[in-house]
């Protein structure tokens, strides 16, 4: 039985655009599980990214409800959410938006140095730890413009986890890198998940969505589809690909 | 047209950046128009008074006696002169108000037929003078000021003959000796009032003293003499003797320059603040010019790839600034007309005239219009750069900014993680806010400035390094009665009794010499150690030898070691300038000689003690005892204030500069916050996505901007360290005082960069309140 992290009940946004309402989600109910990798899918403008931004707090739903440990996120005061999102959860963007002025280090230990629990050598030390396990241990001086956008990517990761958020949001990881870098980003994050990371993602490259366990296909504004999945091996990756595909196939991808 | 529609787009884009300038070129116009105005009227009325009074070109204060027979048909005959005017006076040397003796020579005289009275505050003035009646008398605005007395209360004046009291009628405008600043007054009596006193003075005067009248000779010039004033009166004496003759002798420009004294001192010092400002705003502009090419980067160059030319672009930025410039011109003039009306009136009780009126329009417009011209010339130039500008590399998506590793870089730390943070975003884009703490080193060097003429001027340590005769218990013996040495130690005797005191000086006062054929007042002191304020060279230590002041050795191109003639009515000698000093008395036209020296020429009388006495609390008790004492040998009188005109005019010189200080920190502080939100929106969104509250993310930009206030005022603490001494010595040479000692104390310093730093922070932290607004989804999404 799979332990409830984050629910959502009924919620909608919508956009004002030229005097227009534009209803980008609307109506919708999402349940995020405790140690899930959940992928959210869909074609461009289907409100993936919407979804992704109202669960995580850094936008706030026009109706409904975001649960989380018992609190509605969409009612939280601006001190509250700033709280939720340097202790309880992650967040990962498709441009990395790393602070240019800051060193990959310093980007990582900002983070933790929000997080009044943990004191200076402790954070420093977590983050010393993160970077090795990112591969950025040579880099780690250096400012975000004087690394490749893998790189930056994988220091925008160790930003994420470095106060082991509860849930960790990714809006496109992959997005603005190339394949290798790509496929380095997403063993990160299957590593972080297999030890016990719940982590949502939405994307819509195929690559990244066969990480998943759970994938959920969003269309105009409501989740039409769901696929469950074993852990992420790289040795079934072909089966599970095709899997993917048929599923996707399914819902006219 | 395309030109118009970019120029009208940019303004529209950037209208907070365009508002800024606009507000501070209109306080700089404002400043700039109000000052030459109130400049301009204050001269404008000085010469109306004059001319109303028809007071001649040169005026010589003679005794009746001496003026009579030869001389007088001499200045008369003398080709260089058109006419000659003569008033009758009687000189009083003893006038009392209440319980105050005022120290100088009064002139009483009948009250001229043209006389105007002033209406309350220099209002203007009324519509008739009514006729003296007896025992009424009109005084100037000066002695007002000077004495602190009222229409209605009595004046006691005390003559050989006895004491006249006269109920003030009114105040009377009076050009020639009517301003505060002058030592000399007029009073004007009636008719029958001066007949009766002059009948009764003559008659109790003895062959020891006679009292005679003075007359004030007005001499003018021929219309065809092109010679200056000085130069009119220098010839002249040189031909007639008549200055040599005369114990006072001043030209119509010195009293011009004596009455305008005090205007012109602050007016100088908040036009040179004003410049430094102005110079402020246009690196600023100049600033923001260079930055918004950077930032704008593709929109140029898509510009440039449309077909406008490089001229064309700069034409366009020229003209949205100097739009923006003219418009600030245009809105600082609308309130300089009622401020200029409103404070013109503030110099009345120094000045003793009331000013005029208008708005230097022409004089000010040129002005404006050359500021103008400069701030398109430096548009120009910065914009130069526009030509590297590539259509590729604009097409491409511009040039991304790209932060460097500074060499001030420090490490983010946990407990102080805001100030860390505003520290590297400071360092980091350090030319963003080069402009800013320029202008907060602007701003604190003036206020720095400030404080150390306050501190001069208040710090009566520093008095006598400025050559003023530093004594807080001042003794006037009465004109007429020898006094002897014994006398003197007997009353030094008494001051001890009171407790500890120390001799500041002893003087026989200031007199009116011809040095070289120059007129130039001399003070007599009665040894050299008195004389205050050598700068270079030795005091007297020979009876031929005199000091003279820095500004009169530069006005007269004296030097240590020469020789001059000097001259009291016939007698002359010949002296040796022995040292330079600095003595602000006479507005530093002034030199020093001994007793000894001076009796070559005069038969100097001992008139002025002054003392330092200790104890503040035994003060007014010591003058009490005095005068109770030495009734009829002396007057003493105890103040340990400076006087309060001065105090007055430095405390409001420093009150505009901090005004000013606080408009030119909201403004500079607002204009550059915008332009830092637009160029770090995207920070802001991430830092607000990471778990960054608004309130922390102001605090980090209120931090940062002081900062940014504290570097600029290490830098205007520095530059006043360098130059304020030197600055303040150009500006004090109005008044006498060629070099300053500067008198740093810890507040000198703090004061000023605390309040930069408070008002930086304070409005960038108001100023930020835009981050509250934006939502993080906005600011990240892609």
């Amino acid at each position: 039985m799979k332990t409830g992290i984050l629910s959502a009940k009924e919620i909608s946004k919508s956009f004002a655009h030229n005097g227009m309402q534009q209803h980008i989600l609307s109506h919708l109910d999402f349940d995020l599980y405790e140690g899930d990798f959940t992928v959210v899918m869909g074609a461009s403008g289907s409100g993936k990214s919407t979804l992704l931004y109202a669960l995580s707090g850094m936008d706030r739903a026009t109706a409904g409800i975001v649960s989380y440990k018992g609190k509605d996120i969409v009612q939280m005061h601006e001190k509250e959410l700033a709280a939720l999102r340097h202790t309880d959860f992650g967040f990962i963007f498709q441009q990395m938006h790393l602070i240019g002025n800051l060193s990959l280090f310093e980007n990582v230990a900002v983070c933790g140095y929000l997080n009044k629990e943990k004191g200076t050598k402790e954070v420093r030390k977590r983050t010393d730890e993160l970077l090795d396990q990112m591969g950025l241990e040579q880099v780690k001086t250096h400012l975000p413009s004087q690394v490749s956008g893998g790189e930056q990517q994988r220091c925008a990761i160790a930003r994420a986890v470095i106060n082991t958020p509860k849930i960790l949001f990714a809006d496109e990881p992959t997005g603005a890198l190339n394949r290798q870098n790509t496929i380095g980003v997403l063993n990160l994050l299957s590593e972080l998940n297999e030890n016990g990371q719940s982590i949502l993602m939405v994307t819509h490259d195929l690559r990244a969505a066969l990480r998943a366990t759970r994938l959920l296909y969003l269309e105009d504004g409501k989740i039409t589809g769901e696929l469950t999945l074993p852990v992420y091996s790289s040795q079934e990756e072909k089966s599970r690909e095709a899997q993917v595909n048929a599923w996707l196939a399914s819902l006219e991808w | 047209m395309e030109k118009m529609t970019m120029i009208k787009a940019n303004i529209r884009y950037k209208k907070g950046s365009f508002a800024g300038i606009v507000i501070l070129m209109a306080v700089i116009s404002m400043a700039l128009l109000s000052l030459l105005s109130i400049w301009d009227n204050t001269l404008a009325g000085i010469t109306d008074a004059q001319e109303r009074a028809q007071m001649g070109d040169l005026l010589c204060l003679v005794n009746k006696n001496r003026l009579e027979g030869k001389l007088l048909s001499d200045v008369r005959s003398h080709p260089l002169v058109k006419d000659v005017k003569t008033v009758e006076t009687l000189a009083c040397n003893k006038t009392v108000y209440e319980d105050y003796e005022y120290s100088e020579s009064v002139f009483l005289q009948e009250a001229p037929p043209s006389g105007r009275l002033f209406l309350s505050g220099g209002a203007g003035f009324q519509e008739k003078t009514p006729k003296l009646k007896p025992g009424e008398i009109y005084i100037s605005r000066g002695i007002q000021t000077n004495l602190g007395c009222q229409t209605g209360d009595t004046l006691s004046f005390t003559f050989s003959s006895g004491a006249y009291r006269f109920k003030i009628a009114g105040i009377m405008e009076d050009p020639v000796f009517g301003a505060s600043v002058m030592g000399w007054k007029n009073l004007f009596i009636s008719a029958r009032d001066y007949e009766k006193i002059r009948k009764e003075v003559l008659q109790a005067d003895t062959p020891e003293h006679a009292s005679v009248p003075v007359m004030h000779v007005f001499v003018y010039k021929t219309d065809d003499c092109k010679l200056s004033d000085a130069k009119f009166a220098r010839q002249l004496n040189l031909d007639t003797g008549l200055s040599d003759m005369s114990f006072g002798s001043l030209t119509r420009s010195a009293l011009t320059n004596y009455t305008s004294l005090f205007p012109k001192t602050i007016c100088t010092v908040l036009t040179v603040f004003v410049f430094l400002l102005l110079a402020a705003v246009i690196i600023v502009v100049c600033h923001s010019v260079s930055i918004g090419i950077e930032m704008e980067y593709t929109t140029l160059g898509i510009m440039k790839a449309l077909g406008f030319q490089k001229k064309d672009i700069q034409m366009i930025l020229a003209a949205q600034y100097l739009l923006a410039e003219a418009a600030g011109i245009l809105l600082g003039i609308l309130p300089a007309a009622p401020l200029c009306n409103a404070v013109s009136n503030v110099f009345f009780p120094i000045t003793g005239i009331v000013p005029k009126k208008a708005l230097s329009v022409e004089k000010g417009g040129l002005l404006l219009l050359l500021v103008l011209a400069v701030s398109v010339f430096c548009i120009l130039l910065v914009t130069q750069k526009l030509k590297k500008i590539s259509v590729i590399t604009a097409i491409a998506g511009g040039k991304k900014e790209i932060y460097f590793d500074s060499r001030i870089k420090t490490g983010i730390s946990q407990k102080m993680l805001m100030p860390s943070l505003a520290f590297r975003q400071f360092t980091s884009n350090k030319r963003q806010y080069a402009g800013m703490a320029v202008i907060a080193a602007i701003l604190v060097y003036f206020m720095v400035s400030m404080m150390i003429l306050a501190n001069m001027i208040t710090v009566r340590s520093s008095w006598s390094s400025m050559g003023i005769l530093d004594s807080n218990l001042d003794v006037i013996l009465t004109p007429g009665k020898e006094v002897s040495e014994e006398q003197i130690k007997e009353i030094e005797k008494t001051i001890g009794e009171n407790g500890v005191f120390k001799v500041s000086h002893k003087s026989c006062g200031n007199s009116n010499f011809s040095l070289d054929g120059e007129q130039i007042v001399g003070c007599v002191f009665e040894e050299a150690d008195y004389i205050p304020g050598l700068l270079n060279g030795r005091l007297p230590e020979y009876e031929n030898e005199i000091v003279i002041t820095e500004i009169v050795a530069e006005t007269l191109d004296l030097k240590i070691g020469d020789r001059v003639t000097i001259a009291c009515g016939e007698k002359k000698a010949e002296y040796m300038i022995s040292g330079l000093n600095q003595y602000p008395n006479e507005a530093g036209m002034i030199f020093s000689m001994t007793m000894e020296a001076a009796s070559l020429i005069m038969n100097p009388h001992l008139q002025y003690l002054g003392y330092m006495i200790d104890d503040e609390a035994q003060g007014e008790k010591t003058a009490e005892i005095l005068n109770e004492k030495y009734k009829d040998l002396l007057f003493a009188k105890y103040s340990n204030q400076i006087d309060v005109m001065y105090q007055a005019a430095v405390y409001a010189m420093m009150l505009v500069v901090y005004l000013f200080s606080a408009v030119f920190s909201v403004v500079v502080v607002h204009m550059t916050c915008s332009r830092a939100f637009i160029r770090e929106r995207k920070d802001i969104g991430i830092y607000k996505a990471l778990g960054f509250t608004s309130g922390k993310l102001r605090l980090q930009f209120a931090i940062r901007f002081t900062i940014v206030a504290g570097t600029g005022a290490v830098f205007g603490c520095a530059a006043a360290a360098a130059f304020a001494e030197k600055m303040l010595g150009r500006m004090l040479r109005l008044i006498g005082i060629s070099q300053i000692d500067t008198v740093l104390r810890i507040s000198t310093i703090l004061v000023p960069v605390i309040m930069i730093c408070v008002c930086f922070f304070v409005f960038s932290y108001m100023a930020s309140r835009k981050i509250k607004r934006v939502e993080v989804r906005e600011l990240v999404a892609e």
